[in-house]
């Protein structure tokens, strides 16, 4: 039955994208609607089967044969356990919620734009889930290339726009990239163990040798890397906010990119045999999140301090899988698809509100839209990790978990980012919703629709309570006792430095002690430094420009000339030959009499072997 | 006269019929040369069988020369053919089958 419910949530998206896709496309409130509908109705059956399932703990399967071959046969199915039924109810929270704040959003659309957004939408939902429930890695492969192309698709959703179509394609190949390493990891895998199944995988897990499981799962880890835009591969998340901002919200904070790490949770058993694998993990991640903390502090487009804020939050949760806490980690993601899409859906409002995504076009908003205000406040606070809000609990889990762990580094990168966290994210408050309205639009701001603010007060909600729930969650996913002893220094310790980059942040953007222009001044080298992201996007590009494209190059003319070439060669000389040929062939009887004279002579000379 | 003295008579018949077949432009020509190779082989057929002293020598030459006569009519009909189309029995004009 739990199973039959998650198969209900998984292909009701499917069947509303087939039916919007094909058939009324053309009629967008009715795709919407349909659409909503479908997607209340996955989450209906996603709260059922997790009731289920927490009531009858167990794994649950569905499968069909689709491939039956001599060398291997390849099921397709779904495997419901906690981990994935928690993911999947998360899917289905963050993405209705979307749906309907879209509705608000994306009203100026014309109707048939409006149909392929919500045709992408649900299958986009379909596709998530079907990652989310795989139960061989193939299927997972499959579903994982899905919600790229939807990322793509949606990215690039106004096309026309030259930003936006540039910033569809650089997500889409920065993301293979990674997706190449994924699949050599299960090719390399399956040659070496033979099985695609995910279940057999973990559990044959500790009879292969270290290098095999050190090998595939940095391979796998490469994936992760592109999907989840951790360091080097993170360029193409900032740029990817082209999109509109509920698919900002839905894929680029809460799912998708969360794909990555619910990967590596999923395999955790594997990745964890390798000490060596755990070491790069946690150490990429705890760099990624200072990094992207730190670039987030000078960007204006307040939805690109959103986007490196989840890149550096993303880099936490790999950081909490690295340490060897799988639970931390996906405790993360589960806190954080709350409060970061609350955030996204809030700027939403705000940019809806005062048509600029710059912060500094904004300014007391909360005053006027006091529901986004307090949502985006009660979001930041999750975020920095402020009790009793969800990101407290979790981030502790995770720095207690990196404190614990025998990698050192990880800590203290970690610590460092939760000061820079809180610092811009009182930044971005201070600027855009305190303070002085600095552009005529800000002054005329209202507060948005109810279809956009009921999906905030939800989302605010769980981001407020979540957190409460860890040993619930912890129970439920598998660990039966959290007997770790409680000391009260770390959280302490990372809430005093929240409050401290909160007061920086109020000393610079609030008070106006501190000017920015000038601490910017004085640090100016590391000030461009850190405004030019590190150099990063210039670095993508000259590999793109100088390596990749040459490469490229090489290989058209590799093609062009050895391999057409040959082609070319053989039916060359072919008709070349043909052509000399041709020419004893006169049409005269005589001629062919001459030949055939010669040629008895000659089977005459041959015969009687006169030579 | 020996058989010796046949064979070589019948060889220099061969050879002019190749030489005839080769080198006459007309059809009607070419035919007559064919006739001349076929009769040195007659001859051959015959000069064995008086040597031999056998009666089939003597009388694969009569099925020879019958064979003979149905070949030359149909030849006819081509040539007769071929002059009704190209108006012409010139074999080296009819080169339309050429590469």
């Amino acid at each position: 039955m739990i199973g039959i419910y998650a198969l209900i949530s998984f292909l009701l998206p499917f069947l509303s994208f087939i039916i919007i896709g094909f058939f009324i496309r053309r009629y967008g409130k009715i795709s919407a609607y349909l659409s909503i509908t479908c997607v209340l109705l996955s989450l209906f059956f996603s709260i059922l089967s997790l009731i289920h399932l927490n009531k009858n703990p167990g794994e649950y399967f569905i499968e069909w044969l689709w491939l039956s071959q001599k060398l291997f046969t390849f099921k397709f199915g779904i495997w419901v356990d906690p981990l994935s039924s928690a993911m999947l109810f998360v899917v289905a929270l963050v993405a209705s919620m979307v749906q309907i704040y879209s509705l608000g959003y994306m009203k100026d659309e014309t109707p048939p734009s409006l149909g392929r957004y919500y045709a992408y939408h649900s299958l986009f939902t379909f596709s998530m889930m079907g990652l989310v429930l795989s139960k061989n890695i193939l299927e997972l492969f499959v579903f994982w290339e899905l919600v790229g192309l939807c990322s793509y698709l949606l990215i690039g959703f106004w096309f026309y726009k030259p930003s936006a179509a540039k910033a569809a394609v650089k997500a889409f190949w920065t993301t293979r990239l990674g997706d190449v390493g994924f699949m050599l990891g299960l090719l390399y895998l399956y040659k070496h163990t033979g099985c695609f199944e995910l279940k057999d995988l973990l559990s044959k897990a500790p009879e292969f040798s270290q290098g095999i499981i050190t090998t595939g799962t940095l391979l796998l880890f490469c994936g992760a890397v592109g999907k989840s835009a951790q360091f080097p591969l993170h360029i193409w998340l900032p740029d990817a906010m082209e999109g509109p901002t509920p698919v900002s919200a839905l894929i680029h904070a809460a799912t998708m990119v969360a794909a990555g790490v619910y990967m590596v949770a999923r395999l955790f058993p594997l990745f964890s045999l390798s000490k060596i694998t755990l070491f790069i993990i946690a150490f990429i991640g705890a760099f990624t999140a200072v990094l992207a903390s730190t670039m987030a502090i000078v960007q204006e487009d307040i939805k690109r301090v959103l986007a490196y804020s989840t890149i550096s939050q993303l880099g936490y949760m790999m950081a909490g899988l690295g340490v060897g806490n799988v639970n931390a980690g996906f405790f993360h993601l589960f806190t954080h698809a709350y409060f970061k899409a609350l955030l996204f859906l809030c700027a939403g409002c705000a940019i809806h509100a005062v048509h600029s995504n710059s912060i500094w076009d904004m300014g007391g908003l909360l005053k006027r839209m006091p529901v986004t205000g307090f949502s985006f406040l009660i979001g930041l606070l999750a975020l920095s990790g402020i009790p009793p809000f969800s990101g407290f609990f979790s981030k502790e889990e995770i720095i207690h978990a990196a404190y614990l762990s025998e990698f050192k580094l990880p800590f203290y990168l970690l610590i460092i980012g939760v000061f820079l966290t809180a610092f811009y994210m009182a930044r971005v408050f201070f600027v855009a919703f305190l303070g002085k309205e600095r552009k005529e639009e800000a002054k005329h701001a209202h507060e948005a629709p109810y279809s956009m603010t009921i999906p905030l007060i939800i989302l605010s909600i769980f981001s407020i309570f979540s957190g409460f729930y860890k040993n619930e969650l912890y129970k439920f996913l598998g660990e039966h006792e959290n007997h770790r002893s409680f000391s009260p220094i770390l959280p302490l310790l990372s809430f005093l430095l929240a409050i401290s980059g909160f007061f920086l942040a109020y000393l610079y953007y609030y008070s106006n002690r501190l000017s920015p222009e000038k601490t910017a001044r004085k640090i100016y080298p590391i000030y461009n430094l850190v405004y030019q992201k590190y150099y990063m996007d210039h670095i993508a590009e000259w590999i793109y420009s100088k390596v990749a494209l040459n490469l490229s190059f090489l290989a058209a003319w590799w093609d062009r000339h050895v391999v057409d070439g040959t082609v070319n060669w053989v039916t060359y000389t072919t008709g070349r030959l043909g052509k000399n040929l041709r020419v004893i062939q006169t049409g005269i009887v005589q001629d062919y009499l001459v030949y055939i004279a010669i040629a008895f002579i000659i089977i005459g000379f041959i015969v009687f072997q006169i030579f | 006269m020996g058989i010796k003295g046949i064979l070589i008579i019948s060889a220099i018949m061969f050879s002019l019929g190749v030489f005839g077949v080769l080198t006459r432009k007309s059809a009607l020509g070419i035919l007559i040369a064919i006739e001349l190779m076929f009769n040195s082989a007659n001859l051959n057929f015959a000069a064995f069988g008086r040597m031999l002293g056998k009666i089939e020598g003597s009388i694969f030459p009569l099925f020879g020369i019958a064979i003979t006569v149905c070949e030359v009519a149909v030849g006819f009909a081509i040539i007769f053919y071929l002059y009704r189309i190209r108006k012409t029995t010139k074999a080296d004009e009819v080169d339309i089958l050429k590469g």
